[in-house]
């Protein structure tokens, strides 16, 4: 029995589910990426406040992100995206609790390749860390700059507190040319914040960002205060400046159709769970997870046929409290009885290839639950709590 | 269960009209007023004519800081217009208490922010017995639950006991939106304006404020203004178009044929920084030097566009273009669209039927 009829051919799971060997279809799927990743996150869980009225903003995420790549994460406003580039950047502060998990960061020292937990770095090593490997990118530019600091102050001091034995001369160039690099003439140089533009402003913040050349730009909603021809002048210049100095990129907003335009790998964040992981051209053709299939029919069209859409029934959840089982079961069409009773994990769409695309959803898991579930390990009974 | 509204409108007549419509705020300087006496304005809106239909949704297109809302809020009468004229079903609004009053029972606005437009210490039920009392529409008790209790179901609070002693803080984002419109509705105006009425809350719910919105208006024959800056919700959700720029409306014609055979320069910038996955290739690159909207205090003479647009010649900096019809009810205000305009041939553009000016 497969239950409901799946929402999508990618819900019928193809492959012979036998016996664990990834047997591989060469014309199908991409070569394994053998590389190891820039960024891991690793079964990290984040809570605000303790005990049962703890808001659990991030829970048990795991995530990959490449040198060079663009991982879009998608998911609406409580969703934990921001929480969880937050815990990348070690940027939390109370009461927000990391309860378990690591963030690990590979490292190119001068003695070789080496892995940083990110989440043990404190003091003189985290400042290191960050602006020199990880740069952080946020909605309101208005208020990351000092209104009373002109801009070149600004940007001189981001590479003199990283660099101190640069001489001012120098100085002044970098500044001026990082302000080039992200199309505001260098005449700007002398202005305030409040003299600039809420796009140019964010630009500015970009410049500053790569002033030291990181090797992961992290972008929580950098365009979402803006108009859409400011965004798409923004996006269009970081895929420039991306293909010119080749960082990696993770990139936060709600609006799903500019991921789709932008990043190469899309993750689906709901009520703090990462429930669906693809590469974009996988994931726009075929969306796994019902909630993202919902996502991708709540963004109207502007070419093709005009018709009704209907959107996800229900509101987000409330991470206070969440019900047993698949966060999203509530609002789901699809809803079995399984998944008022446990949740999910996220496991390979289709475990007997080799796959990129990962899905938390017992739509997918190949059998029905109750029977054995070979596939990723954890087996559903009982969770890991 | 519409009981108590009046008589209904005849679908397709014009119900809210705007004509030549001006809207300037003085800034306020006062080093400047000293020094010139002269007084510097922002010129939010110009000279901007629009008509909302019964049983129609006309959709209000812009960046920020075009002119949309404040559109909104002078036909909501929360700020007088500078100049130009504004009709209710024909006749002439004029400004006065017990006019406004009667104005509001035909004419409600939707606000963006359901999270401050609705008042923390009082609950749903409050909330829309206070307009049924202050317009007389309901004077027994009983006869105001019931029409709160109607109201309810009319935008799907459903069952409406559960809601009616609910405040704000206990209501989802969308569902505080219903609330407020089913506030607006509670005096069953014949015009309802609503200001991105979707843009603050989440995308899962976006599209049921729409498709609950687009139910009212068929249903009622409500007259509907949607301003909103998501040219792609305003495909999907109206039946006509307006997109402004820089306080004027530069284009404007049937929903589809604005998005799908843009005529005017700003109209084609607007759709190509869209986001649109279905797109083949990337973003337009002409987006990126495509500068950025001109200060209102000072706006580019002529054309206000002219400045970022990749056609401009001569004739539009100095002289503010026409509008001209493009045919089935569309038009844009391009001096390219005119034939030949002064100051050289025509570039490349689609061929269009040589238009009049209106």
């Amino acid at each position: 029995m497969t239950g409901e009829p799946g929402i999508t051919p990618a819900a019928v799971n193809g492959g012979p589910v036998a016996s664990g060997r990834p047997g591989r279809d060469p014309a199908a799927s991409p070569p394994p990426l053998t590389e190891s990743p820039l960024l891991e996150v690793r079964d990290l869980s984040v809570a605000y406040g303790a005990g049962p009225r703890a808001v659990r903003a991030v829970e048990q995420v795991s995530l990959e992100i490449r040198a060079g790549e663009a991982v879009g994460i998608a998911g609406e406003s409580g969703s934990g995206k921001s929480t969880l580039v937050h815990a990348i950047a070690h940027l939390l502060r109370p009461p927000a609790v990391i309860n378990s998990g690591e963030v690990l960061y590979r490292r190119e020292a001068d003695t070789g390749p080496d892995t940083v937990e990110v989440l043990r770095l404190n003091g003189e090593s985290l400042r290191r860390f960050r602006w020199n490997e990880l740069a952080v990118v946020f909605q309101s530019a208005m208020s990351a700059l000092n209104p009373v600091i002109s801009i070149r102050s600004q940007l001189v001091d981001a590479i003199r507190a990283h660099r101190p034995t640069t001489r001012r001369k120098e100085l002044d160039d970098q500044a001026a040319e990082l302000l080039e690099m992200v199309g505001v003439t260098a005449d700007r140089l002398s202005s305030y914040p409040h003299q600039l533009s809420g796009g140019m402003r964010q630009r500015v913040m970009i410049a500053m960002a790569l002033a030291l050349r990181p090797k992961l730009l992290i972008m929580d909603e950098p365009t979402t205060a803006l108009d859409v021809v400011t965004q798409s002048q923004i996006l269009i210049r970081i895929a420039e400046l991306r293909r010119q100095f080749g960082f990696a990129m993770v990139f936060i907003t709600h609006d799903l159709s500019l991921l789709l335009e932008i990043a190469d790998t899309i993750a689906i964040m709901y009520a703090g769970r990462i429930v669906e992981v693809a590469p974009r051209g996988e994931f726009h053709r075929e969306p796994a997870h019902p909630y993202s299939v919902g996502m991708l029919k709540s963004f109207p069209p502007l070419t093709g046929p005009r018709r009704e859409l209907i959107g996800i029934p229900g509101s987000p959840p409330d991470l206070r409290g969440l019900p047993r089982g698949c966060p999203f079961a509530p609002r789901c069409s699809h809803a079995m009885e399984i998944c008022g009773r446990e949740n999910p994990k996220l496991a390979p769409l289709r475990p007997a290839d080799w796959t990129p695309h990962q899905v938390a959803c017992w739509l997918h898991s190949g059998d029905q639950p109750g029977s054995t579930r070979p596939a990723a390990g954890a087996g559903p009974t009982g969770g890991s709590r | 269960m519409n009981g108590a509204s009046g008589t209904a409108a005849e679908p397709g007549s014009v119900m809210l009209e705007a004509s030549e419509l001006t809207k300037h705020y003085p800034v306020r300087s006062n080093r400047v007023r000293d020094l010139t006496r002269t007084r510097k304005v922002v010129h939010a809106v110009e000279d901007v004519s629009l008509e909302l239909v019964a049983g129609k949704v006309v959709a209000l297109v812009g960046e920020s800081g075009s002119g949309k809302s404040t559109i909104g809020r002078v036909l909501a009468q929360l700020e007088p217009a500078t100049a130009g004229v504004v009709r209710l079903r024909g006749e002439r609004v004029r400004r006065g208490r017990g006019r406004l009053l009667r104005y509001r029972r035909e004419v409600q606005i939707v606000f963006q922010d359901p999270f401050s437009s609705l008042n923390p210490i009082h609950s749903v039920g409050y909330h829309l017995g206070r307009s049924l009392k202050i317009h007389g529409i309901t004077r027994r008790k009983a006869e105001t639950n019931e029409r709160i209790a109607s109201l309810l179901e009319r935008v799907h609070l459903t069952p409406p006991g559960q809601f009616l002693s609910k405040f704000p803080h206990e209501l989802s984002g969308g569902q505080r939106q219903r609330v407020a419109i089913a506030r607006a509705l509670a005096v069953s105006p014949k015009v309802l304006l609503a200001d991105e009425p979707v843009s603050m809350l989440d995308v899962s719910i976006r599209l049921s404020i729409l498709n609950l919105l687009a139910e009212l208006t068929r249903r009622e024959q409500l007259a509907l203004l949607y301003i909103t800056h998501d040219i792609a919700s305003a495909r999907y959700f109206a039946d006509r178009l307006y997109v402004m720029y820089a306080g004027r409306i530069v284009e404007g014609g049937s929903a589809e044929d604005v998005t799908q055979s843009p005529a005017h320069p700003y109209t084609q910038l607007l759709l190509s920084a869209a986001p649109n996955p279905d797109r083949e290739g990337s973003a337009d690159p002409a987006v990126l030097n495509s500068g950025e909207a001109p200060s209102l205090i000072s706006p580019p003479s002529g054309c206000r566009f002219h400045p970022r647009c990749p056609h401009a010649r001569a004739v539009c900096a100095s002289d503010a273009p026409p509008q001209i019809e493009i045919g089935q009810g569309q038009w844009a205000a391009c001096w390219l669209l005119g034939g030949d305009p002064p100051g050289g041939p025509m570039e490349t553009q689609p061929s269009i039927n040589r238009g009049e000016q209106k």
